[in-house]
């Protein structure tokens, strides 16, 4: 049992820490977003680094920054603009693809639909990182894109899960085993058509009780702290 | 310790979380437990309960923190044989006119954790 003076020494540490870091807490605004928001790019941008290397150094792959020194994430998706930094992906000689962050994509459903071209919400949904066909202009079609990366900074929930279901279904059907774009990594493998690979990277260790549901429809799910 | 004194402490964490602006660390601890009754895997007493929401705290906190922000671009420059990145920013919409943020100047909040990790290991001390 504590003394009723250790009580008030605990409480005593935990006040001022928390008060001494209050002006940077999580909810405080810095510019326009709170800063909370700002630190999910910042995972984000850790993924991104974590993607390159798999790339790199598993799949032997080789990554050319073009358009400036200066790593660019948007708050929101968007279309392909090739006026912020992005990455070619080099396998030899040959272009494999081009890696963006923060761009959406047209969804199977909107294919399905006819392709209007006048789109509404659920036309098109946002990618975190995503690993492209070469050449792609716009929002690129669901069938373009090799690696689809979501990235949650947050505590799991069974509604991400259901999310991440849904998503998949926007970008693939349920098929028998395929080959992918990639030899080793992220997978050679993936029960899709289109055979694109999709990837949650999360910080909540709880996502690991969800791998082996999602890996029947070729979701892949990786536990990555920052 | 007696289990009073446990909830007297959690209950003390929570209130100045959400005074000092980090009310998101209670959120997010309480959505761990959710999921985790969930399990079954929770014992719901005092001592646990204030034990993961410390242990929670501190792992959230660490997922927040920007540290060693030389080391990530460093990562990006070692596999990138074309340009250098110097820096990375986010790109902000302020009335139609575009902002930058830099994530350098994202906190860390080592301070807490180290203090939290103090506290938890106290208590389990005790137990």
């Amino acid at each position: 049992m504590f003394t009723p003076t250790e009580i008030a020494r605990i409480k005593n540490q935990i006040r001022t820490i928390l008060q001494t870091n209050a002006g940077v807490s999580p909810s405080r605004t810095t510019t326009l977003l709170p800063i909370s928001s700002l630190q999910g790019k910042l995972y984000e941008a850790h993924v991104l680094a974590t993607i390159c290397e798999k790339l790199v150094t598993q799949e032997g792959l080789r990554l050319s920054l073009i358009g400036g020194s200066h790593l660019m994430l948007r708050q929101k998706g968007g279309a392909i603009d090739r006026t912020y930094p992005y990455f070619e992906v080099w396998n030899g000689s040959n272009l494999f693809g081009e890696l963006f962050t923060d761009i959406y994509f047209n969804t199977l459903s909107y294919q399905f639909k006819g392709s209007p071209i006048r789109q509404t919400n659920g036309d098109y949904h946002e990618l975190d990182i995503a690993l492209i066909k070469p050449g792609q202009t716009g929002y690129p079609k669901h069938s373009e894109v090799m690696l689809a990366v979501e990235c949650k900074n947050t505590s799991i929930k069974k509604n991400i899960i259901r999310e991440l279901l849904g998503f998949r279904r926007e970008l693939s059907l349920l098929q028998s085993l395929r080959s992918t774009n990639f030899s080793v990594w992220p997978t050679n493998l993936t029960p899709s058509e289109p055979n694109s690979v999709h990837m949650l990277y999360c910080s909540d260790s709880r996502i690991n009780r969800y791998i082996t549901n999602c890996s029947i429809f070729g979701i892949l799910l990786e536990h990555h702290k920052m | 310790m007696a289990l009073d004194q446990y909830t007297e402490i959690r209950e003390y964490i929570i209130e100045q979380l959400n005074v000092n602006g980090f009310s998101n660390i209670v959120t997010e601890v309480n959505t761990r437990l959710e999921e985790d009754y969930e399990n079954e895997s929770f014992k719901k007493n005092p001592y646990s309960l204030l034990t993961f929401f410390l242990r929670e705290s501190i792992d959230i906190l660490e997922n927040l923190s920007n540290q060693r922000f030389d080391e990530l671009l460093s990562r990006f420059n070692n596999i990138n044989d074309n340009q250098r990145i110097d820096t990375i920013s986010v790109e902000l919409m302020n009335q139609g006119e575009l902002v930058f943020y830099d994530l350098k100047d994202l906190p860390d909040y080592k301070e807490i954790t180290i203090t939290f990790q103090e506290i938890l290991k106290e208590i389990q001390n005790r137990n």
